[in-house]
């Protein structure tokens, strides 16, 4: 949830609040003044006295008042406020961890996949270079032929570095793995040069 | 009965809450926000502060509730 988001669901809260607490002084006012209406013919009547009665007969325990169920149901709705937030809460964590350990697990699994194929991309290079490997008593190329290998040679060194800057694993994964940018293991096979 | 100080201390610290909910992922804090929270948040605090007259006592100044008349 960004910033914009949170800004206007504080703002809802604070009219539903503003909302609450005018309802709720509305009717302790109109409680107000029904009650000077009912006694406006009793001249001993005094509103603070009668909060003072009412402060006595809460001290003496008994049936709760109005305002005490009002009291109840104010701290009811914040603690389960409260308890809803934290319990939402706890679900994201949980969901943010599970997420987590899902792309760490895939990660790594791509990294095994990654090194099986560069395996087997290394033994198919051997061969092909185990195809046209030179020995010291072999005769000498003609230019002809010379071109003809080193168009060989060229094409097998390129096919194996190919594969291997397409076997990179994805910006998302490179914290999590240690095969970001490997190289091949052994350098190019060299070209043939014409003796002059 | 909450002191008129008492109040406001409690006051400002759920506003500084309030703040801390709103701005905390943006500063880097891991607080997570959730709607809930934050509406909530934001609505008891609104509803404590239309109450303060009823939750205050600033000695006895009784007259002050019945100026609540006038408010309407």
């Amino acid at each position: 949830m960004d910033l914009t988001d949170r800004f206007w669901f504080l703002i809802l809260g604070c009219c539903i609040g503003f909302v609450l607490g005018y309802v709720v002084r509305l009717l302790q006012t109109i409680e107000k003044e029904v009650e000077e209406i009912k006694h406006k013919d009793d001249p001993d009547y005094i509103p603070e006295k009668k909060e003072e009665v009412k402060k006595l007969k809460r001290r003496s325990w008994k049936w709760p008042t109005w305002l005490t169920f009002n009291r109840i149901a104010v701290a009811l709705v914040v603690y389960l406020t409260a308890v809803a937030a934290w319990q939402a809460q706890q679900a994201v964590n949980k969901f943010e961890e599970a997420q987590q350990a899902s792309v760490e697990d895939r990660c790594e699994a791509g990294e095994a996949l990654r090194d099986a194929v560069r395996s087997t991309v290394e033994a198919v290079y051997k061969l092909a270079i185990g195809a046209a490997e030179r020995k010291e008593n072999d005769p000498p190329l003609t230019a002809k032929e010379a071109v003809q290998y080193n168009d060989y040679i060229s094409r097998v060194n390129t096919f194996r570095e190919v594969q291997y800057a397409n076997l990179q694993p994805t910006p998302e994964c490179a914290p999590y793995v240690d095969d970001f940018g490997k190289k091949p293991p052994t350098p190019p096979y060299p070209l043939y040069e014409l003796s002059k | 009965m909450l002191k008129e100080w008492q109040f406001n201390v409690l006051f400002f610290v759920g506003v500084g809450g309030a703040i801390l909910l709103l701005i905390g992922p943006e500063i880097g804090l891991s607080i997570g926000s959730n709607p809930t929270a934050v509406t909530g948040v934001g609505a008891i605090l609104t509803y404590v502060l239309t109450q303060k007259k009823s939750l205050t006592t600033n000695g006895s100044k009784p007259k002050e509730e019945t100026d609540n008349g006038s408010d309407r």
